[in-house]
């Protein structure tokens, strides 16, 4: 057909709320997930109505929404601002949708319901479920938020539909690197990778003698460094060493950066050992397993010293890859020296363009450097001229003066934001310490707890422990640049809509 | 013709297999909502409501009715199956059965009708949308154009690009050896691929015409197909833009080229009345002066010096007769249809006319007939009178000096005709056009005995149609020359006053 299309494009907040169908669509699948079990457990049939008509709500509204706003027409380029807000909207409208069944079975409250499934989503492992008594089904539920919510809600979608918008919304979703030229070919290979992950481990666990149930849950866990468990004993439920050094491994990968990971299974070793979150990853699980361990083995917290150093590796890459998991039952009788140490592991954090939350490994090599740099630079020869350099898949890239400044922005707003909440825990009446281990669990992503967040937790402490989550899991800016597109794009339509009216 | 396939093959042409997933997802979600009804121990029935709108869902985002029959089909088939008692078994004698399946089926069709139309007209109207911003942009641009090629240009250019085809307007006509592009120019008509007898060509050839004139010819390449309805419409509103476009910059042209001569005029007339207005009143007295000292009998002169002062006087005055002239002419052009007239009978000014050459005549014989009774006409009394003593001077001057000189009015439909006849040399018949023309000065022997500026003639020309009137010239069977003036006889009827 000839005459080069001209016309005008949909944009702004029609566009958004578009792609937001998308989101809820994809939702309303997610939420009906678990029923794929419900042949193995007929005996919860009871609760199928509970998901069948939450997910086929939330398609059916997610269906209008992209239907009525952009099917058939010229679709706008998102903006970045577009972008975070699409993305804003998508992950607070799943956890509306998830919430949908938790309120409607009775198991949870509002807050809870909410909690509950932001730590889900958010990978954080946080709970208040009574996991003993806990449906198989929702059990499954939680398990199905932690793999979507690891790999990415926006990720998973732009590997399934092929759409121009969805890819821009990829990167604000934070996935910036691209293993291959095409954003949707990089998405699809995350995903493999991620799927793959999931899979060893479930064969793992079962040839070690894990139920398949709890395999697949565990599984999902640990490669989405998610923690939620099966058991209130989480792993030590199952009492064996093997298992936990499956787990550390399945935590491990995933926490390793998806293109690192490519490059390393494509046979360019050198590259994945050169790059810089690889060296970080292995000095860091390596060091504060040695000073765990020595203070486990001098406290006698174990029976033998392999014990303690099984102990040590387990809950460093627990806390460092945000996973959750442990095999102790509490943290709140860990020294505080231990503490300490966990959570300087919670503000580090994996590495970028994994599962894991926190500041994330390459920051952190960031701000090392960028002091190490800063001395150098002050203190150095002054004829001599320094590069500022940083090892990253197989070369050495420049660090950008911009990208020193983004670093330091995020960590203070990262900072700035933990001590917020944790003040907002204080108020609750909780201890200083108290507040700032579980905060910082929150907003890290991590879900170890000292006990502060439970059932009888207030709504108060529920609800902000809620926003650390999400805003940790988005990495903070692109939820406040999304908020605050969302209201102005509001405004302006509403503008426009009283002007068409008057 | 767009926006008419609406049957069979539209509905089956859309059925991909990529659209499976989505049905399948949608048939899953259908019969999963069936389940959760009976779960709830609801009505099962109430999940044909999700099974429309599965149909509906398909039906839209396959654009095709077979997967809406398909689901149509499946869902209550499923149902039947699974839900209704006794289960797993086909309940197919029950007639609820069949009604459904017949429900869904028509649910599908009429859905799919309705969504193939709507797309259609859509794509339509984004098509005429999109044709009228180009239409647009093309204006615009042809307003901008500097000249007829350049419109055409512009033109050429913008349909290439919006309709993907080579396509080029070209003024005047084309190369003969193109016969579909020449019968194209010289009958007005298209010509070329998708025209009546015209199978083998690849090009399609359209005139750019208006009623009265073809400029060019348009052809378009359409070796990949004829143009559909809405490109034909483009083209044709860009040809009929470009027409326009080109009719202007020749307009234009004209224009610039009329305004030149114009101003080249006024500037001469200008000359003209200043010229003539200074050298008057020294002429004037120049004659005057050499008349009084040959008039003087108080101090006669010599021979030889009495005819050079009598040469002078002729000079002078006929350099004053020139510069009358001149001045009537600008006078004429000053007035134009301002000319105040009155009536007059023609046989006074006649002899008004002949009675400024009394003494003058020498050897020359001029005749008056005046005509039976008497023509009035509304004319500037003094300016037709100048017209007369021009023509009959003119004869004077420029033949034999015993030539005969007859003068004649007469009136015939509606027109007072007066005719000044001679029987001298007549006027060359190469020049005789010329002889109105401005400072024309003939180049027989006989003129060149004349000392005129050539005005005399274009200045009567001049008086002639400012009285909305003509004056022609012409040879005579006598071997003279005849020139005929005619006015209205009346401005109102264009009947003949005569009294007598």
């Amino acid at each position: 057909m000839a005459f080069s299309s001209s016309c005008e494009h949909v944009a702004g907040l029609r566009l958004c709320i578009g792609y937001l169908g998308y989101a809820l669509m994809f939702a309303g699948g997610i939420v009906m997930s678990p029923l794929l079990a419900l042949p193995l457990y007929p005996q919860e049939a009871h609760l199928a109505p509970l998901f069948i008509f939450t997910g086929i709500g939330s398609m059916l509204i997610g269906y209008l929404s992209y239907f009525m706003s952009i099917r058939d027409l010229e679709r706008g380029r998102l903006s970045k601002a577009e972008g975070a807000a699409v993305i804003t909207a998508s992950w607070i409208a799943a956890i509306v949708v998830f919430c949908v069944p938790c309120v409607a079975s009775g198991l949870y409250t509002v807050p809870q319901a909410v909690f509950e499934t932001t730590s889900g989503l958010s990978t954080t492992g946080l709970s208040i479920t009574d996991v003993a008594s806990c449906p198989r089904l929702f059990l499954l539920y939680r398990s199905a938020m932690h793999f979507f919510g690891g790999v990415g809600l926006l990720l998973v979608l732009a590997s399934l539909v092929s759409d121009n918008g969805l890819l821009s919304v990829y990167s604000a979703e934070g996935h910036t690197d691209r293993l291959l030229p095409s954003v949707t070919q990089t998405a699809r290979v995350v995903l493999l990778l991620y799927c793959s992950y999931i899979v060893l481990g479930i064969v793992a666990y079962a040839v070690l003698g894990m139920p398949i149930f709890d395999a697949v849950n565990i599984s999902i866990s640990a490669v989405s460094t998610g923690g939620f468990a099966v058991h209130p004993d989480s792993i030590a439920a199952y009492g064996s060493p093997a298992i936990e050094l499956v787990s550390v491994a399945l935590m491990l990968l995933g926490a390793t950066n998806f293109l690192a990971a490519y490059l390393l299974i494509r046979g360019d070793f050198a590259a994945f050992v050169h790059h810089a979150e690889t060296k970080m990853l292995c000095l860091t699980v390596v060091s504060f397993t040695a000073l765990v361990s020595v203070m486990f083995i001098s406290r006698g917290e174990f029976g033998s010293a392999p014990q303690a150093v099984l102990a040590s590796l387990f809950h460093v890459v627990s806390v460092l890859t945000t996973t959750g998991f442990q095999t102790i039952d509490s943290f709140a009788v860990l020294p505080s020296t231990v503490l300490m140490l966990f959570m300087i592991l919670m503000f580090f954090g994996g590495e970028a363009g994994s599962t894991s939350g926190g500041i994330k490994l390459y920051r952190i090599v960031v701000l090392g450097k960028t002091l190490f740099w800063e001395l150098r630079d002050r203190f150095g020869h002054r004829r001599n001229v320094y590069s500022h350099k940083i090892s990253r898949f197989g070369k050495r890239i420049e660090c950008e003066e911009q990208e020193r400044r983004d670093v330091f922005s995020f960590v203070a707003l990262y900072i700035a934001l933990f001590v917020v909440g944790s003040f907002v825990f204080t108020l609750a009446g909780y201890s200083l310490g108290d507040s700032v281990f579980e905060f910082a669990s929150c907003l890290g992503n991590v879900g170890v707890s000292i006990g502060l967040i439970s059932a009888d937790a207030t709504p108060l402490v529920l609800w902000t422990a809620s926003a650390g989550m999400l805003l940790g899991r988005l990495e903070i800016i692109p939820v406040f640049l999304g908020i605050w597109k969302l209201w102005t794009l509001s405004g302006r339509a509403l503008r426009d809509r009283k002007g068409r009216v008057g | 013709m767009i926006g008419t396939k609406v049957g069979l093959k539209a509905m089956v042409e859309d059925t991909k297999a990529s659209h499976a997933a989505e049905i399948f997802l949608l048939f899953v979600v259908g019969i999963v909502a069936a389940f959760g009804f009976d779960v709830l121990g609801l009505q099962s029935e109430n999940a044909f409501m999700i099974f429309i709108l599965g149909i509906v869902i398909a039906v839209i985002e396959t654009n095709s009715a077979v997967w809406g029959v398909v689901l149509g089909i499946a869902y209550p088939l499923t149902f039947d199956l699974l839900f209704v008692e006794p289960r797993l078994q086909l309940h197919s004698h029950d007639a609820g059965f069949f009604i459904s399946c017949g429900v869904f089926v028509v649910v599908a069709l009429m859905v799919s009708s309705l969504t193939g139309r709507l797309k259609r007209q859509l794509e339509i109207a984004k098509r005429d949308e999109e044709a009228l911003e180009i239409l647009n942009k093309i204006s615009t641009g042809l307003m901008n154009s500097s000249s007829a090629e350049d419109a055409c240009a512009r033109s050429s250019r913008a349909l290439t690009s919006a309709l993907e085809r080579n396509t080029e307007l070209r003024l005047g006509a084309p190369d003969r050896e193109n016969r579909a592009a020449s019968l194209c120019f010289d009958a007005g008509c298209p010509t070329g691929a998708g025209e009546a007898d015209w199978s083998t060509e690849s090009r399609k050839y359209l005139p750019l015409r208006t009623k009265a004139h073809t400029y060019g010819v348009a052809s378009v390449d359409c070796s990949e197909g004829d143009l559909d309805d809405i490109e034909r419409s483009l083209l044709d509103s860009v040809i009929a833009q470009t027409v326009i476009a080109v009719e202007r910059n020749e307009f234009d042209l004209a224009a610039r080229d009329s305004k030149i001569s114009n101003d080249y005029d006024r500037l001469k007339t200008n000359l003209l009345r200043t010229v003539s207005q200074n050298m008057r009143e020294p002429l004037l007295d120049i004659s005057n002066a050499v008349r009084s000292i040959v008039e003087d009998e108080a101090n006669p002169l010599g021979k030889q010096a009495a005819d050079s002062l009598i040469a002078i006087d002729d000079d002078a005055r006929m350099l004053l007769k020139t510069f009358e002239g001149m001045v009537n002419i600008v006078r004429v052009q000053d007035a134009g249809s301002q000319l105040k007239k009155e009536p007059a009978r023609i046989g006074e000014v006649m002899n008004e006319a002949a009675g400024m050459f009394a003494g003058k005549l020498g050897k020359h014989d001029l005749r008056i007939f005046l005509p039976d009774g008497d023509i009035i006409a509304s004319m500037h009394r003094p300016m037709i009178v100048q017209v007369l003593f021009q023509l009959i001077d003119n004869v004077l001057t420029h033949t034999y000096p015993d030539s005969r000189i007859n003068v004649t009015a007469v009136s015939k439909l509606g027109m007072l005709s007066v005719s000044v006849a001679d029987n001298g040399g007549g006027i060359d018949p190469d020049q005789i056009a010329l002889v109105f023309n401005r400072f024309y000065v003939g180049d027989s022997p006989v003129y060149q005995r004349s000392k005129g500026m050539g005005i005399g003639l274009s200045v009567c020309q001049s008086i002639i149609e400012a009285h909305d009137g003509f004056i022609v010239a012409e040879n005579n069977r006598d071997g003279g020359a005849t020139i005929t003036f005619s006015i209205p006889l009346d401005d109102h009827d264009g009947s003949v006053r005569a009294r007598g």
